[in-house]
């Protein structure tokens, strides 16, 4: 397959459209709207294509191209840097996640009216970025694209947000900033290292970089991008972030910038630096278990909700890491699930929040009660998420979970053991939630509430329909996944140990 | 069309029911009842259509277990199906559950209505009801254990829905959340064990596990653990059981649970949900056999939850809340029938236990409807008001109390039997101990329910006989009571195309015939009967004082029973002691410790820093050449320093 420019569009739609938004005078709020819907249905669309047409029996990357921009200078050398877009199983359910999360975050935002202008040009930088480090095959350009992610959300949750706002802002800017200077450090190593003159990360992965060199430069990629996967103990910029964020921001954050992280440590790390992962690897699950157990403890003692969220959002995705520390083939693929399976979850979770946080202005879920009467759709989609985040089987993310687990089982048992009770932990906060805002005693207090909005209806079905598909019929995304992980070096192929014909010796 | 093969079919009637009444229900006429009574029905039938042809094949030699379906999740090595199987014990849960929830389907189209209209969600009962048909016959039907866990998770979220069906409530919450939160307490044993096993033999498929085991290859791991892996992974399969099925020390869910709508109780909470424990134990019977110690773990658990829950159900005034924690004690007959390896026996009490204890819970539901009263205490007198209801109630409670010859006498005779024959006569005794509770908290229940005065006027007042779609469930029910029982008979099962009583078609590894020993029949029902003369002297009428009597003679020991030992204050104090101030903790240390000392001190730091040292820009041209000066005397000085 070799039709790279529906890649490329995935970056000229978002990216021109932004361009193109310079030019409307802001008193057009409603142009700038529907342009931005315009724009990301557009991707959308690009995305289910390229996440369809994907020929998952052939594996690999796929959709490549690449135009060289500065090469066989000083100490570039053949293709130095150079535009390198490809996906391969991995990123695909990535790149449809994102699609999908940016579609529903611009619905979601259709209420903002404070400088609309430029809420969706930041916002179309921050989609367009995500785009770039998920199809991105030169380290130049994807470490530009990591960032075009990351900047944004700073003004946007200055400007937009709530709660705290500054403060939120400045330690996610800073703490996620400080996790780039270390990829920074550990992508120029690699270069030198490397000594091949280029920053294409096809080149690179063919480089065999030797076991004290990926020792040491390992971590620098694992931490660097684990933060902004909320690694413990550095991840407590996601739930004040999230706290701070406008909607839409949340939903990007949680729902696909987290995500980034993840796939920067299989991308930079598991790809480039094989070598490291033997030790690497088992402290990352280690960190992933900790954070698994440790968001949903914490989960329970939060009263707001976006804290509640936040903190579940820091507990799965210590199951992302936990899955890709497993280092087998079960485990690594469930780690991917999960990624996308967390990504529409969560930010289901926080465009149902928004819709609730508009009207009443508070998210202390001790306020609220009987919500169901006034916002029974709300509510439904709420506890969708709310399943879906307490690993439901038909959910998709009883999927990821329980892939991720038995990938764990075979060599820590205990963390395997300890997940499982972090999501029976989730059952207790998700409940005590939904039972305290939503069910019990109608609170006449919240007598004028309404409910949500039909753009936020449209949503949260946008974001419900993979739920449901992944949890009933997880094969597309599977068939994809699995056989690119199987092409990651170091990754123990597992399956059955025993099967019924060595039993019975036939 | 070998209908067997085709098993599916009857979780997906009702699954389709599902769909339609959840996103047209609410717009159709009658809340579209009558779609999901219609696939309860459907269900029933179809049911009689694979029961024969998995007698065709027993007939033909074929075997008696069928399997077929397509795979789920895979890839490589690593398969997960989405198959069905046929065999006898699944014939025996796809009969409880079709019957039952055909009765409660008819019998809520009144319950959920009062004077003829229907309740609010009268269209989201009928849609969840129908989900949870679809996900327990998918848990019955089930080949392996993940497909089983699917549809396990699946009729725990539709009890947490239908308990807090009246959500309004703020105790119909806290009841759904509590049932959900402890069951999967349990499941995440269950889902240990699952892993577990998988680990061990690469398989979900119920039928290779169990021949890995009997194979001896479970424990054959070189890796960790050795002899014990086998033992812990039953263990953990065995929390997960004993969860769902409310056993000792997770029974706190089930009597809570009773804030649902009665039929709901009828249905989910005595007949068919909380026997999954049961029926898990049942089809890995093989593999707790051959685990060193699990089938005495079994037994312990099921021994204890009978004695128990039977004392509590003593001192209990709801009339619900009585039949729940008979619900208990019964579950804990059946664990330990499986704790003595009699499957069938396990699944013929299961059979019995079903229709008499839905028929009870439909009576109370009937009493209930008609008095809005459901406090016992209150109560009485009410069986000349309510005849029908009446009657039945008492020949399911004469059932349950083991009186021949209806059917509970059967099924808890053969517990004892097999119980003698397989453990020691001290379980056997204390077995019937719980057995003459039974019969004393029944008769007890139904003497200050149904007879002596009246003592509430305007109870006895509202007190009719409930409408016919009410009235005929009980009725079917108590009539399946009064037959249900002889198919431990080898000559009815044969009369009806079986090969013979229910221990030879439901069994491992080998039949058991019935055995009928006078013997130990006469002391049963002699027991039974005590309990009923002994509910006769404390209850009846003005015997009651003496019940009065003996709590105030003890009255520390009655206050120990009515608050059921305590358990619920000890969860309480577990969660308000433990649980929440871990959460304040690890709170308090992320906020603190994490994030104010870890993330915030450096960036504090760095703030004093240039706090501190915006005070040498002091713009004045000397103080800056002293500091260039100081600075190259620095570099020099460490330049001469490294080089020399």
């Amino acid at each position: 397959m070799d039709a790279g420019e529906a890649l490329l569009l995935l970056l000229l739609i978002p990216g021109g459209t932004m361009l193109l938004t310079l030019f409307v005078p802001s008193r057009h709020a409603n142009v700038v709207r529907w342009i931005s819907l315009i724009a990301t249905t557009a991707t959308l669309i690009d995305s289910i294509w390229i996440f369809a047409v994907y020929d998952f029996a052939e594996g690999g990357y796929q959709f490549d191209l690449q135009y060289p921009w500065i090469e066989n200078i000083a100490f570039l050398g053949e293709n130095g840097i150079s535009l390198h877009l490809a996906v391969d199983g991995i990123a695909a359910p990535l790149v449809l996640l994102n699609g999908l999360v940016g579609f529903a975050g611009v619905l979601v935002s259709w209420k903002i009216t404070h400088r609309v202008k430029d809420f969706f040009i930041l916002f179309l930088a921050l989609f367009t970025g995500v785009y770039g480090v998920y199809i991105g095959q030169d380290l130049f350009f994807w470490f530009f694209a990591y960032e075009l992610a990351v900047l944004p959300m700073y003004l946007l949750i200055v400007i937009w947000g709530s709660t705290n706002k500054e403060y939120g802002a400045m330690k996610l800017t800073m703490v996620l900033v400080g996790g780039s200077v270390l990829i920074f450090v550990g992508i120029f190593a690699v270069f030198a290292e490397a000594g091949a003159g280029t920053f294409d990360m096809a080149v690179l992965r063919e480089v065999n970089f030797g076991r004290s060199f990926a020792n040491t430069f390992f971590p620098f990629f694992m931490i660097g991008c684990g933060i902004l996967a909320g690694l413990f103990p550095f991840h407590t910029w996601s739930p004040d972030g999230h706290v701070a964020a406008p909607t839409a921001v949340s939903m990007l954050h949680a729902g696909v910038l987290m995500k980034l992280g993840a796939f920067g440590v299989i991308r930079l790390g598991m790809e480039i630096l094989p070598a490291g992962t033997d030790f690497w690897m088992p402290v990352l699950l280690v960190l992933g278990g900790v954070a698994a157990v440790y968001g949903a403890i914490s989960a329970i003692h939060q009263t707001d909700l976006k804290f509640v969220i936040g903190y579940s959002s820091v507990s799965h995705m210590g199951f992302v890491l936990m899955g890709l520390g497993t280092m087998n083939n079960i485990g690594v693929n469930g780690a991917v699930l999960q990624m996308f399976s967390h990504g529409v979850m969560t930010a289901l979770f926080f465009a149902m929040v928004g819709g609730l946080y508009d009207q009443a202005h508070t998210r202390d879920i001790r306020v609220f009660g009987g919500l169901v009467r006034k916002m029974p759709l709300f509510v439904i989609f709420f506890g969708i998420a709310g399943l879906t985040s307490l690993g439901l089987p038909g959910l998709s993310g009883f999927v990821a979970e329980f892939h991720i687990f038995v990938g764990a089982i075979d060599k820590f048992p205990l963390f395997a053991a300890l997940g499982i009770l972090s999501a029976a932990l989730t059952a207790i906060y998700v409940l005590r939630l939904m039972g305290r805002a939503a069910l019990g005693p109608f609170n006449p207090r919240w007598e004028s509430l309404k409910e949500i909005s039909r753009w936020e209806i449209a949503a949260a079905i946008v974001l419900i329909a993979p739920i449901i598909a992944m949890g009933v019929w997880p094969d597309p995304f599977i068939d994809r996944i699995a056989q690119s992980v199987a092409d990651l070096p170091q990754v123990e192929q597992i399956g059955g140990l025993f099967t019924l014909s060595s039993l019975t010796g036939g | 069309m070998i209908w067997a093969d085709h098993a599916w079919i009857l979780p997906a009637i009702p699954a389709i029911s599902f769909v339609v009444l959840f996103l047209f229900g609410r717009k159709l006429p009658r809340g579209g009842d009558f779609i999901s009574v219609g696939a309860a029905l459907a269900v029933f039938v179809l049911f009689f259509f694979v029961l024969e042809s998995h007698l065709d094949w027993l007939g033909a030699g074929l075997g008696g277990i069928r399997n077929v379906g397509t795979d789920w999740i895979n890839f490589d090595s690593f398969v997960v199906r989405l198959g069905f199987t046929v065999d006898s014990i699944a014939i025996v849960m796809v009969f409880v559950v079709s019957t039952v929830a055909l009765m409660v389907n008819i019998y809520s189209t009144n319950y959920l209505r009062h004077h003829g209209k229907p309740e609010p969600r009268y269209w989201w009962y009928f849609a969840v009801l129908s989900l949870f048909v679809a996900a327990m016959l998918t848990l019955v039907l089930a080949d392996n254990l993940l497909l089983m866990f699917v549809a396990w998770e699946g009729v725990g979220l539709c009890s947490f829905l239908l308990i807090g069906f009246y959500y309004e409530r703020r105790s119909a919450v806290e009841a759904a959340k509590k049932a959900f939160v402890t069951t999967r307490l349990g499941d995440v044993g269950l889902f240990i064990g699952i892993i577990l096993f998988w680990r061990a033999t690469g398989s979900f498929q119920i039928s290779d596990i169990i021949a890995a085991a009997e194979a001896g290859r479970v424990n054959d791991l070189p890796q960790v653990m050795g002899d014990g892996y086998l033992t812990l992974s039953t263990l953990m399969l065995f929390l997960g059981a004993a969860g769902k099925s409310a056993q000792v020390p997770f029974h706190v869910w089930l009597p809570d649970a009773m804030e649902g709508p009665t039929p709901v109780s009828a249905l989910i909470h005595a007949a068919t949900m909380v026997v999954a424990g049961v029926y898990l134990v049942a089809r890995l019977l093989p593999v707790f056999e051959v685990t060193p110690g699990a089938s005495n773990v079994v037994l312990a658990v099921g021994l204890t939850t009978a004695l128990l829950a039977g004392i509590m159900a003593l001192a209990q005034n709801d009339i619900k809340r009585v039949l729940a924690y008979s619900t208990v004690s019964q579950l804990g007959f059946m664990f330990v029938a499986l704790g003595v390896g009699a499957v069938g026996i396990a699944m013929f009490h299961l059979l019995t236990h079903a229709f008499f204890k839905a028929c009870l819970f439909l009576g109370s539901g009937s009493v209930i409807h008609m008095t809005e009263e459901q406090d016992a205490r209150k109560l009485g007198g009410l069986w000349w008001r309510m005849p029908v209801t009446a009657s039945t109630f008492i020949i399911s409670s004469v059932a349950l109390a083991g009186i021949p010859p209806l059917s509970g006498f059967f099924s808890k005779d053969e517990i004892f039997v097999a119980t003698l024959d397989g453990a020691n006569t001290v379980v056997a005794i204390l077995l019937g101990v719980a057995a003459f509770l039974s019969a004393l908290y029944m008769a007890r229940l139904v003497i200050i329910t149904f007879f002596g005065p009246p003592k509430d006027i305007a109870v006895i007042r509202r007190a009719r006989e409930a409408a016919p779609t009410i009235l005929i469930p009980l009725v079917f029910l108590t009539v399946l009571t009064f037959l249900v029982g002889f198919v431990a008979f080898d000559q009815v099962g044969d009369a009806l195309g079986f090969p013979g009583g229910i221990n030879n078609y439901v069994y491992f590894p080998e039949p058991h015939d019935f055995h009928f020993y006078n013997s130990i029949a006469a002391v049963t029902g002699t027991v039974s009967l005590l309990g009923f003369l002994t509910a006769w002297w404390f209850f009846w009428g003005r015997n009651s004082r003496r019940a009065r009597a003996v709590r105030e003679f003890q009255p520390r020991l009655a206050a120990v029973v009515e608050n059921k030992f305590y358990f619920d204050e000890a969860y309480q104090w577990g969660i308000d002691r433990a649980m929440l101030p871990l959460a304040r903790i690890v709170s308090w240390f992320d906020r603190m410790i994490v994030n104010d000392t870890g993330i915030n001190a450096p960036a504090d730091a760095t703030r004093y820093a240039a706090y501190w040292l915006r005070y040498h820009v002091t713009g004045r041209i000397p103080d800056y050449a002293l500091l260039m000066v100081v600075g190259v005397a620095l570099a020099g000085g460490l330049a001469f320093l490294l080089r020399g």
